[in-house]
C-alpha cells in the first residue's frame, strides 16, 4: 500500500456488540488518525459503520493501518471493508441537489423495490433510506440526489424535476402509497407553522355532507343550492352566500348542529403534537367560524379565522355575515399577516389542505400536503391518501416509535 | 389621534397622562405585581387600554396601575363611546369551590344582614337580579337564592359590590377556594350540570353603566374584578415602544408620533370570533401589523 494516501475509508457490518463503536475508534486514535465523516447505525440488532479517517500524522505505515483495522473483523465477528480515499472524489460527491421522499400507506411488498428502480432509471442516487414505521403501517424516508438525474430534452432542469416529482406521485398512487417530496433548500429550513384549511383537512367530508342536509331542514326558508354546488364545502360556501336564510336560528340551535361534524381520525392529537413539537398552529376556513371554535376549544390553536354569523341581543343569527367575510381569495391575504405577526418566511410554512380551489393557498409554501385530494393532480409537495391527518407527522421525520410516545388519553396514534 | 371608523363603534387611538386616568374598581394586588415587575423592562406595550371619553378606564385597569406604579408620564389608550348600545357590561361571577355544606354560605350572608329568597331556577334568578340590580345570587347545583340587602347596608353599586368581596373574604379564610368566570359562562344552558356538589357561583351585582361612571366621577372604587367590559371591536398589537413612556417630551408631540407609528403599520380587520395568539376574541378586531 503507498504511503501517499493517507485517507482511509473503514466500512462494517454485522451483529451489534456491545462497545464495539469505541473499539474502533479507539483502535483509530491509538495510531493518530482523525476521522473526518462517521455515520453509523443499529437497527433490530444489526450494526453497520461508515468511516474516513485521515492518517496524514500517523507515524504508522499505511498498511500497518491496514493489517490493524482488518484485525477487528477477527475480534468482532463484523465484516470490514478497508480502502484508500480519494479526496478529489469526495469533493465532486459533496455536491448534491438532494430532496427528501417519504412515503406513506399500508403495508405491502415491492413498495421499496418500485420506488428504488424508479429513482434507477432516471439515474437518481439514493443517499439514505430509513424505515420509520413498519408493520401493517409503513412509512420510509428517502434523501435522493438528483444532481445526474438524466434530464428530458427541452426541458428546463426544473421543469424536469418537476415532471420527476409528478411520476413519482402517480407511481405511488399506483402502489397504494402517499408520498410527500421536500426539495433540499425547504426540507433544511426550520419550519415554524402548520396551516390547516379546516374544511379539505380537517372535518370529515361525511359529517360535513350530514351537516348540510340538516342544517337545511332546519333554516326557515331552504336555501337555494346553486347547480355548481356539488361537494360540502360548494354547499358551506353557497350558505356564506346565501346566509339570510340561516336567518332566525338561535346560537343554541347552531350549537346542536355543530355536534354533527366530526373531525378526521387523529386531528386533534395531531394539533396536540405539532404545539409540542413546538410549530403555531393555524385554521383558515371560508366556512362557519364553529367548524373552528370546535377543534379551539379541543385541541387550543395559536390562529383560527373563518366567517361568523351575526348574532342579534336575543342570541338569534340575524341572516348576516360578520364583515369582512373570508373567502377563498382572502386566505392569502391572512396567512401573509400571520407569516408577518409571528415574522416568518413563506418556506417556515407547512400547509395542509386538499390541493382544490378553496385551499390554494398552500402551494406558495415551504411544504405543501393534500389530504385525500379530489383531483388526480394537485400542485402540493406531497399527498396522503387517506383521512389519517397524524401521516403528517412522518413527513416531519417522526418515527413510529416518536409517535408512540405521545399518547393522549382517548387517542389511537394508529396513523 | 388615530380615528378607526368601524360600523359598531368609533375606536379613537392617542396617548394621555396617566394621571388623567379614573380607575372605577380596585386591582387584584397579585396581578398587579406582576405586571409592575413585568412593565420595568417594558420593550413595547402591545395593546392600548380602553377608555371612555372620562378618561375612566374600561379594559386595562391592571396595566394602568402597573404604568402609575413605575411613574410613567403617558399611555396608550383607545377612547370609545361608552354609551354606545354595542359596548356592553358583563360582570365576573365568583365560583367558590370545597364548600362544605350550605350552611357556611348562609350563615355569612344572614350575618350581615342578608335575606335570602330561593329561586326555582337560574334563569329566573337571573330575571329577578336584573329588577334589583343591587342584590346578588347564589347558585348551588340543586338550588338557586336571591341575596337582598338592606338599604341601610348598601345604597349604591360599590357597597353592593363590597359586601360581596366581604363575603368571599370570610369564606376564603374558611379554605374555600375562590376563582372569577364571566357571567355569560354562567348563564348558559350546559352550565349547571359542570358545577360540582361542593360548589357553589356567587352571582354579582348587575349594575348598569351609569352607575359605574357616577361611582368612579366621585372616586368611589369598586371591588376587583367586577365590571366585565365587552367592546364590540378592539384595537391589536399597536406595540408601542416601552421607552415613550419614560421620555420628556410633550404630549402633543408623544401623540405625533405615535399618529405617524401607527400611519406606518398595516391594519388588518378581522370579524368577531377568530383566535390570535392562541386567545379567542368574541369581539371584531383590527389588527396593526408591519
Amino acid at each position: 500500500m503507498s504511503q501517499q494516501s493517507r485517507m482511509i475509508s473503514f466500512s462494517a457490518v454485522g451483529l451489534y456488540i456491545p462497545g464495539i463503536v469505541a473499539r474502533i475508534t479507539g483502535k483509530i486514535f491509538e495510531m493518530d488518525g482523525n476521522i473526518v465523516d462517521v455515520e453509523e447505525n443499529c437497527r433490530r440488532g444489526m450494526f453497520s459503520i461508515f468511516l474516513v479517517v485521515d492518517f496524514a500524522e500517523s507515524p504508522i505505515d499505511t498498511d500497518q493501518i491496514f493489517n490493524a483495522l482488518k484485525e477487528i473483523e477477527k475480534e468482532s465477528d463484523l465484516k470490514v471493508i478497508l480502502d484508500q480515499y480519494d479526496e478529489k472524489a469526495v469533493t465532486l460527491s459533496a455536491r448534491s441537489e438532494n430532496h427528501l421522499v417519504t412515503i406513506i400507506g399500508i403495508d405491502r411488498p415491492g413498495i421499496i423495490a418500485k420506488v428504488s428502480r424508479f429513482f434507477h432509471s432516471k439515474n437518481i442516487m439514493i443517499e439514505r433510506c430509513r424505515m420509520i414505521a413498519r408493520g401493517r403501517f409503513f412509512s420510509m424516508e428517502m434523501v435522493i440526489d438528483t444532481l445526474a438525474m438524466d434530464m428530458s430534452a427541452g426541458r428546463k432542469r426544473s421543469e424536469s424535476i418537476t415532471a420527476m416529482k409528478k411520476e413519482l406521485k402517480l407511481l405511488c398512487v399506483d402502489l397504494d402509497q402517499s408520498v410527500v417530496i421536500q426539495s433540499e433548500n425547504i426540507y433544511r429550513r426550520n419550519k415554524k407553522l402548520v396551516v390547516f384549511d379546516v374544511e379539505s383537512s380537517l372535518i370529515q367530508h361525511r359529517s360535513l355532507k350530514h351537516f348540510i342536509d340538516r342544517i337545511k331542514d332546519r333554516i326557515p326558508s331552504p336555501t337555494d343550492m346553486p347547480e355548481s354546488a356539488t361537494t360540502s364545502k360548494d354547499q358551506i360556501q353557497a350558505l356564506i352566500d346565501n346566509a339570510r336564510s340561516l336567518k332566525g336560528l338561535s346560537v343554541q340551535d347552531l350549537a346542536k348542529l355543530n355536534e354533527i361534524l366530526r373531525l378526521n381520525p387523529g386531528t386533534i392529537e395531531l394539533i396536540k403534537i405539532l404545539k409540542s413539537m413546538g410549530f403555531k398552529i393555524a385554521l383558515l376556513s371560508s366556512g362557519f367560524n364553529f367548524l373552528v371554535k370546535k377543534i379551539f376549544e379541543s385541541a387550543g390553536v395559536d390562529y383560527a379565522f373563518a366567517n361568523a354569523l351575526e348574532v342579534d341581543e336575543d342570541g338569534i343569527t340575524t341572516g348576516r355575515v360578520e364583515e369582512p367575510i373570508i373567502t377563498d381569495e382572502t386566505k392569502n391575504d391572512i396567512l401573509d399577516f400571520i407569516m408577518s405577526n409571528e415574522q416568518i418566511e413563506p418556506d417556515q410554512v407547512i400547509a395542509v389542505g386538499d390541493g382544490s380551489q378553496s385551499s390554494h393557498f398552500i402551494e406558495n409554501v415551504g411544504l405543501s400536503i393534500a389530504i385525500k385530494p379530489e383531483a388526480a393532480h394537485t400542485k402540493s409537495d406531497g399527498v396522503i391518501a387517506s383521512d389519517k391527518v397524524l401521516n403528517v407527522l412522518y413527513c416531519l421525520g417522526l418515527t413510529k416509535e416518536d409517535l408512540d410516545k405521545f399518547s393522549y388519553p382517548g387517542s389511537n396514534n394508529q396513523a | 389621534m388615530f380615528c378607526i371608523e368601524t360600523k359598531k363603534l368609533t375606536l379613537t387611538l392617542e396617548i394621555v397622562p396617566v394621571s388623567s386616568l379614573i380607575s372605577h374598581e380596585e386591582v387584584l394586588a397579585a396581578s398587579a405585581n406582576r405586571l409592575i415587575l413585568e412593565f420595568k423592562n417594558l420593550a413595547s406595550l402591545q395593546n392600548p387600554i380602553i377608555i371612555d371619553e372620562n378618561h375612566i378606564i374600561l379594559d386595562g385597569n391592571h396595566r394602568a396601575h402597573a404604568f402609575r406604579a413605575l411613574n410613567f408620564k403617558f399611555i396608550p389608550v383607545c377612547k370609545i363611546d361608552y354609551f354606545n348600545r354595542r359596548a356592553k357590561l358583563r360582570y365576573w361571577f365568583r365560583i367558590l369551590g370545597n364548600i362544605q355544606h350550605k350552611r357556611q354560605a348562609r350563615e355569612i350572608i344572614e350575618s350581615l344582614g342578608g335575606i335570602l329568597h330561593s329561586q326555582p331556577d337560574p334563569f329566573t334568578l337571573k330575571r329577578a337580579m336584573e329588577e334589583r340590580c343591587l342584590a346578588c345570587g347564589i347558585q348551588y347545583p340543586d338550588e338557586c337564592i336571591l341575596v337582598d340587602f338592606p338599604e341601610t347596608e348598601i345604597c349604591d353599586g360599590v357597597d353592593a359590590y363590597g359586601i360581596i368581596q366581604v363575603l368571599q373574604d370570610k369564606l376564603t379564610a374558611q379554605a374555600v377556594t375562590l376563582d372569577y368566570i364571566p357571567c355569560n359562562a354562567v348563564q348558559e344552558d350546559t352550565f349547571p350540570a359542570q358545577l360540582k356538589p361542593d360548589q357553589l357561583v356567587l352571582w354579582t351585582p348587575q349594575i348598569t353603566k351609569q352607575m359605574v361612571v357616577d361611582c368612579a366621577i366621585k372616586q368611589k372604587v369598586f371591588a376587583p374584578k367586577s365590571t366585565r367590559h365587552v367592546i364590540p371591536v378592539r384595537p391589536l398589537n399597536v406595540n408601542v415602544p416601552g421607552q415613550w413612556f419614560r421620555e420628556n417630551i410633550t404630549l402633543e408631540e408623544i401623540n405625533y408620533s405615535f399618529y405617524a407609528f401607527l400611519k406606518a403599520k398595516r391594519m388588518k380587520r378581522f370579524s368577531p370570533g377568530m383566535v390570535l395568539d392562541g386567545r379567542y376574541y368574541e369581539e371584531e378586531l383590527i389588527v396593526f401589523y408591519r
